[in-house]
């Protein structure tokens, strides 16, 4: 097989293929020049794509109508902080009575399994409603481009769209972000048109 | 801070289309493209601290996107970035102003002028149409290797078209 063959082989599946192989095909300067033609090629049907004013309506819509992701975080940062706190507070509380107990028991405080013992019951003696629930996110009539990169991003996944016709795909879904991500894979995977596999952190849409 | 919303709507509005178009030419993606230029916003609705002028705006925003862009690509593996046909080298390729306008232009003028047809035709079906070289192969009913042999011959003559208009 000459070697531009062997690059569009490979183009076709690049993840059967090692960094090693790629480099090694990329450092060919004639493979190199037609890999970026191709790109610019690309990118020259993509220049022709118009963005239509409802398009950017639709945009802004998004982008004011959600809670923005700086203030989400540092929501949750705020959240984190009360609960460290909550924590570091009720760990005080506990080994001063514990010591105080032991004080007026006459033990011996020294002892580092009492630490553990400190350490133990601070779990138990959380509070229930401590733990932070986190509503499930709906998606109505939303496009599967739309919904992935979101998921995707709570979980540290990328996103592979290798089929263009199923980013269009216009799904009612619930998603609960406390779910792993293999329990929203086996969930999307219910809808008949979609096939969706996790590879290497890449949620791939075939 | 309703004023600055305001403000932020109308830049939207003015930059909106050379933003996606920039994201959309390193990333080739719809909805990450859309998704650049919505994070960039965002960043600017939640920081009221950085302001922007009417003269610079334009500059800032399109760093603002091209940085992110390259964030993206910066954390895929070489295999991501071939299968998204990224541009090699691209955090050290200097971006030109006018983001390879007329390189483009010619390359589109370039594919409507490929023979024989069916150069065309596979040329289309792959980078417009996003099917992939299997999938050319069934739809023409010719192998695998035949529609390499016509992109090959597709991209020789786009070559030629470039050199022709330098």
């Amino acid at each position: 097989m000459n070697k531009t063959n062997l690059l569009f082989q490979m183009m076709e599946q690049p993840q059967a293929y090692t960094d090693q192989q790629w480099q090694e095909i990329l450092a060919d300067e004639e493979c190199r020049e037609l890999y970026n033609l191709m790109s610019k090629t690309q990118s020259a049907f993509d220049s022709q794509k118009e963005i239509d004013d409802e398009t950017i309506d639709a945009e802004w819509q998004r982008l004011t109508a959600t809670p923005h992701r700086g203030l989400l975080r540092v929501a949750a940062m705020f959240i984190g902080v009360l609960l460290l706190s909550g924590i570091a507070f009720a760990a005080v509380h506990l080994v001063r009575s514990h010591w105080n107990t032991a004080e007026s028991l006459g033990g011996d405080l020294a002892s580092p399994t009492q630490e553990t013992r400190i350490s133990d019951s601070l779990q138990q003696t959380l509070p229930a409603d401590t733990t932070v629930t986190i509503q499930p996110i709906v998606f109505d009539n939303v496009t599967l481009d739309s919904i992935l990169p979101q998921i995707a991003s709570h979980y540290g996944y990328a996103v592979d769209f290798r089929s263009r016709q199923s980013k269009t795909l216009r799904l009612f879904l619930t998603w609960n972000p406390q779910d792993s991500i293999q329990k929203v894979t086996e969930k999307l995977n219910l809808f008949e048109q979609i096939h969706i596999t996790l590879y290497e952190k890449t949620i791939i849409v075939e | 801070m309703r004023k600055r919303k305001e403000i932020l709507e109308a830049l939207f509005r003015q930059h909106y289309r050379q933003m996606y178009r920039l994201a959309t030419l390193l990333l080739h993606d719809d909805a990450e493209s859309k998704d650049i230029v919505h994070d960039v916003f965002a960043q600017l609705l939640a920081s009221p601290a950085i302001e922007l002028h009417e003269e610079t705006a334009a500059a800032f925003l399109l760093t603002s996107v091209r940085n992110r862009c390259l964030n993206v690509i910066r954390g895929r593996k070489i295999q991501e970035r071939v299968q998204r046909l990224y541009l090699l080298d691209l955090d050290t390729t200097v971006i030109p102003p006018d983001l390879f306008r007329e390189e483009l232009n010619a390359l589109s003028e370039g594919v409507s002028l490929l023979a024989p047809p069916v150069c065309r035709e596979v040329v289309e079906l792959h980078f417009r149409d996003g099917l992939t070289f299997r999938e050319i192969a069934l739809r023409l009913g010719v192998s695998e290797t035949t529609v390499y042999k016509h992109l090959r011959h597709a991209l020789s003559q786009l070559r030629e078209h470039l050199k022709r208009k330098e």
